[in-house]
């Protein structure tokens, strides 16, 4: 007896040492493909895209990083070598491309297999495998808009890695040409005539790649690389639609807060969805950010913005700042003396104190595009495609829009006196206050400081980035900021011992 | 069992796929220690490699017990300080200097990038006691960033942190110039200032301005050494000459002196020692003033005398005279000039003693040469670098010593609590060293627990003869509750005038500073320091464990009729 119980725990600690050896025995993971004999019905197809979706979520933690720390709006209160310009190579996840490069593995897959599964597979009728179609070049789009706007050079890839036979080498793209495949893959989604305006679920509408998704994003791009013309008739695809299921800017203000919760509103374009309750998704945001113990917080000075929004509307009139974008370490009433501002529009459940419940709430969704973005997107490029005065007062109306729906006093410049930058100031201010914590910053402040030949690199990037981070020595901030290169991240190491094609980014040779 | 147990293990060994340290990459056989890894790199750091030899610290940064931050100099850096000093070769400077040269591009310890790119004073010393500090040219036609850091605003750094097996080497394109030179040096090396130098030395101030550290015996018999700063108000010859001196018998003729310079009682020495303050004083020391004010007060060398700093219509003056509505003026480019021990600053007058008006004084009540030498001790011991008046990440409460401490006299008597009984206390900042948490004047506070009946007899700056209300300024917290109600007595004096208070009655028992009257007047009969004492007359100082007080300062306001 015992010495069969002796081979039994042999046995046992046999089984477990080949177990352990996961890399060669588990499944892939469900997302995952790469059989050669995958491809052969509609519901491979809209797997893979919805992996493609998956990918996306997993990348959230990333995208909240790199469009925040730098901006220092909002800073993590562990520290971040993001929020003090200190990335190097060895960065890990800080620098790694990869999970948006496996959101656009699994668009090129999508892209590449679709037309030959429709012959395989009869149920699959064109127009859905036209209307997933634009969804994959929206997600390839979008995801390398995100690696544009971080890496600035990049490899291209636009072919999935199913099998060995294709070269894991590629060499970088410039950034004009990852920009101009972009609006390739926009115009040839929009072009198809397939980009869906709705889904059955509502969540999908919001969740999904749409007509509206994509005219958001080619705005976006747009603005990125100086067509204002184009960016304007994009915002106005969505902002003009007439649509039954446009987006709309909803102007009630007691609305505004249904943007996070319980979201998939009708302000919004497209969002990062997850769903607690149904499907059991879940993520860290309402923690990260929130007034529990969060990661995130808003910096002093963006503290300061909002207590002054706050004056503006008194405490219990205010819409996007108090209990809006932003409750203080201190009670509502005595928010003027709050030391520490905490992120709320992933952690609230309305315009009030109360956080989202722990136990089946725990999935805010990460807004991408909303209409009020479209709408300060479009007054950014009114402001620059011409001095007119008629287009600036255009660009003050929409400004106004947003602020009327927040409560707060509408602009009344005298345009006649205001200077480009003095225009592009406030919708740069708008931006901050209305889309705080999406993501945004550090793009808009890049936009804003290096458009023009950097035309506006101190006023816009620096001073801005100064005034509003305080975890990093400011004659460091300055100073790395006058470096074009170390404003993009570096690639990561490994990346570069596998794909020997590759170039560093010149900034970072130096750094060891 | 355990044949099997064993058997299995071996197995696991064997068989396990969990390799710890699987997506780490390990390039063992390129790391050397760092003068090791300073040969395998020859063609760009021998002359520096020379110069370690010379100075024989070659093999001490090669030692595998110890961690050390190399700053490098190439060899092009090299080449251009020898050509600047004259000489050929390092031999040239003799031993000495190569090692007073290497010993400040040496941190023991090791400086990672990201510690190094915080900027400012690094917090580890050099060798040599020394604090290099980092800086960043944020000039927009520079390249910025990484490219753009530099050592002492001198060196610019070329590689930052090569790792090594015993710590990092940086590498500089240019060598760092040590601090050598003491205040009288500085003196003494520039003939602009020969008249102004024979006085130092005629009235043997010399000796004083030379020292940068002073071992004090203690009464036990051990010793202990003092860090020792000045700061010199310099007068060129040619300001002299605008004033009709042209030699040392002119000025000593002009202030009056008999020709014992060397007594303390003497003219010319109490001239001398007008221009001297026992503290390194920055331009933006003297001209920083407490709120609403533009005008400070500074305790001279000189025997119950003090020079007066404004700032009036955003002009620095010092010694500014109401009578004439003039005032000294600080000769630009020529002020805030580093020494080993102190600061140099020139004026542009000869700068008699002038006896200021009676005006307003704040006194930080831990301002004082020992103690600053004392807790930046700790700080360098606990690798914090200075940290006297400078907040901090966390607080830190620094016992004070009877070896060390000579500027308080204190009477200790048993107490119930584990605050220091006499102490420092470094406040905390949450926002980066711009405010403490207490908002406590100069960051930092005096702690007294010296148990009932314990006392506690500091002297104040010079005041100036006149009339004064005295107000003390002190912190409460939290943990005072206790003695927030109904306060805790306290007896207090200026020299013999004494009075009763009851410390923390009005305050709330919360963090911060509040105010209280000493003395709603109080004459000075002459201009001079005085005593200031206080005694401990609540019994919970010795048996409630939270007792304690934070003095912050003093405030002597002037009353005029």
């Amino acid at each position: 007896m015992i010495n069969k119980i002796k081979y039994l725990l042999l046995l046992a600690v046999l089984a477990f040492q080949f177990t352990a050896c996961n890399d060669w025995l588990s499944v892939l993971p469900e997302n995952e493909q790469v059989s050669d004999e995958y491809w052969t019905s509609k519901e491979e197809v809209e797997s893979v895209l919805a992996s493609g979706y998956v990918y996306l979520r997993d990348a959230v933690p990333r995208l909240v990083q790199w469009g925040e720390l730098r901006g220092g709006a909002i800073y993590s209160i562990n520290g971040n070598d993001l929020q003090t310009f200190q990335v190097t190579p060895d960065d890990g996840s800080l620098c790694s491309w990869a999970p948006l490069y496996k959101v656009i593995n699994m668009a090129n897959s999508v892209i590449a297999n679709a037309e030959v599964v429709m012959q395989r597979d009869e149920t699959f009728d064109e127009a859905v495998m036209t209307s997933y179609l634009t969804e994959a070049y929206y997600l390839r789009a979008l995801s390398y808009f995100y690696i544009v706007r971080n890496w600035r050079d990049a490899p291209l890839i636009l072919a999935p890695y199913e099998t060995d036979k294709i070269s894991y080498e590629k060499e970088k793209s410039s950034e004009a040409e990852i920009i101009a495949q972009i609006k390739e893959d926009i115009t040839t989604a929009l072009g198809s005539g397939a980009a869906k305006e709705k889904y059955e679920e509502d969540w999908a509408t919001k969740g999904r790649g749409t007509k509206w998704s994509l005219h958001a994003l080619m705005a976006d791009v747009c603005l990125w690389s100086e067509d204002y013309q184009a960016a304007i008739m994009h915002c106005n695809e969505v902002l003009d639609a007439t649509s039954a299921f446009r987006p709309v800017f909803v102007t009630d203000p007691t609305k505004w807060y249904e943007l996070f919760y319980p979201g998939n509103s009708n302000g919004s374009i497209f969002e990062i969805n997850w769903d607690h309750g149904v499907y059991n998704q879940t993520n860290n945001l309402a923690t990260q950010f929130g007034n529990g113990s969060p990661v995130y917080v808003y910096s002093e000075q963006m503290l300061l913005d909002w207590i002054d929004e706050t004056d503006l509307t008194g405490s219990n009139e205010a819409v996007r700042s108090l209990y809006g974008a932003f409750v203080p370490d201190v009670n509502g009433d005595d928010y003027a003396n709050a030391s520490l501002g905490y992120v709320w529009k992933y952690s609230g459940i309305g315009m009030q104190a109360q956080v989202r419940n722990t136990v089946n709430e725990q999935d805010p969704n990460y807004m991408v595009y909303r209409v009020a973005d479209v709408m300060l997107m479009k007054a950014e490029a009114m402001i620059l495609s011409s001095s007119d005065m008629q287009a600036w007062s255009v660009a003050i109306d929409l400004i106004n829009e947003v602020r009327t729906r927040a409560k707060l006093p509408v602009l009344e410049p005298v345009l006649e006196e205001l200077n480009e930058a003095d225009m592009l100031e406030l919708v740069l201010y708008e931006r901050n206050m209305e889309l705080a914590g999406e993501g945004k910053r550090w793009y808009d402040l890049l936009r804003f400081g290096k458009r023009d030949g950097f035309k506006y690199r101190s006023l816009f990037l620096i001073d801005m980035v100064v005034a509003y981070n305080r975890t990093a020595n400011p004659a460091w901030i300055r100073s790395v900021l006058n470096n074009d290169d170390a404003l993009f991240l570096p690639i990561e190491t490994s990346e570069l011992e596998n794909n020997r094609l590759l170039v560093q980014n010149p900034y970072y040779h130096a750094t060891n | 069992m355990k044949k099997y147990l064993l058997i299995s293990m071996v197995f696991l060994l064997v068989f396990s796929c969990e390799d710890p340290y699987e997506n780490e990459n390990f390039v063992v056989y390129d790391l050397y220690p760092a003068a090791t890894y300073l040969e395998t790199r020859e063609d760009e750091f021998s002359q520096w490699i020379e110069i370690l030899k010379y100075a024989d610290l070659y093999n001490a940064v090669n030692q595998a017990s110890k961690t050390f931050t190399l700053f490098v100099p190439d060899n092009d850096a090299v080449d251009a300080f020898l050509s600047e000093k004259g000489v050929d070769n390092i031999a040239d400077l003799g031993v000495s200097y190569a090692k007073a040269l290497v010993q400040y591009h040496i941190i023991e310890g090791e400086v990672p990038q990201k510690e190094f790119l915080i900027g400012g004073k690094l917090t580890k010393a050099t060798i040599s006691g020394d604090y290099l500090s980092v800086s960043f040219d944020d000039n927009e036609n520079t390249e910025g960033g990484l490219n753009s850091v530099y050592v002492n605003e001198e060196a610019l750094v070329n590689e930052f942190a090569n790792e090594v097996t015993n710590g990092f080497v940086y590498a500089l394109d240019d060598v760092l110039t040590p601090l050598v030179e003491t205040v009288y040096d500085r003196i003494n090396e520039n003939s602009q200032y020969s008249i102004f130098k024979e006085a130092v030395e005629a009235t043997g101030w010399d000796e004083i301005l030379s020292t940068v550290y002073d071992t004090v015996q203690n009464e036990f018999g051990g010793t202990t050494v003092v860090k020792r700063n000045y700061t010199a108000f310099v007068v060129s010859n040619a300001t002299f000459g605008a004033d009709g001196i042209a030699s040392l018998s002119d000025l000593a003729s002009k202030v009056g002196a008999s020709s014992d310079y060397e007594s303390p009682e003497n003219m010319l020495n109490q001239y001398v020692a007008y221009h001297l303050l026992s503290s390194t004083r920055y331009i933006e020391d003297l001209y920083s003033f407490s709120d609403g004010d533009s005008t400070a007060i500074w305790s001279t060398r000189a025997s119950k005398q003090v020079i007066s700093t404004h700032n009036f219509w955003g002009t620095n003056y010092v010694n500014y005279d109401e009578a004439t509505s003039s005032g000294i003026e600080l000769v630009p480019g020529k002020t805030d000039m580093p020494a080993r021990n102190g600061i140099l600053h020139e004026v542009d007058h000869y700068m008699p003693v002038f006896a200021p008006n009676p005006m307003t004084i704040i006194w930080d009540v831990c301002d004082f040469d020992d103690v600053a030498s004392f807790v930046n001790a700790y700080g360098a011991e606990n690798e914090l670098g200075d940290i006297y008046q400078i907040p901090q990440s966390g607080e830190h409460w620094i016992q004070f010593t009877t070896d060390a401490i000579k500027s308080y006299s204190w009477k200790e008597n048993s107490t119930a609590g584990w605050y220091p009984p006499l102490g420092y206390l470094v406040t905390k900042t949450n926002d980066g060293g711009k405010t403490n948490t207490y908002k406590a004047y100069k960051n930092d506070m005096l702690v007294v627990n010296l148990g009932y009946l314990g006392h506690v007899t500091m002297q104040t700056p010079v005041l100036l003869q006149g009339r004064y209300k005295v107000e003390l300024f002190y912190a409460s917290a939290g943990s005072l509750a206790p003695f927030v109600s109904g306060g805790s007595l306290c007896k207090v004096s200026l020299d013999a005038t004494e009075n009763e208070v009851y410390v923390y009655d009005g305050a709330k028992a919360s963090v911060g500073i509040y105010g209280m009257t000493l003395f709603n007047e109080i004459e000075f009969d002459e201009t001079d320091a005085h005593q200031f004492k206080v005694v401990l007359l609540d019994a919970r100082a010795t048996t409630h464990s939270a007792y304690r007080l934070q003095l912050d300062y003093l405030k002597f306001t002037p009353i005029n009729d």
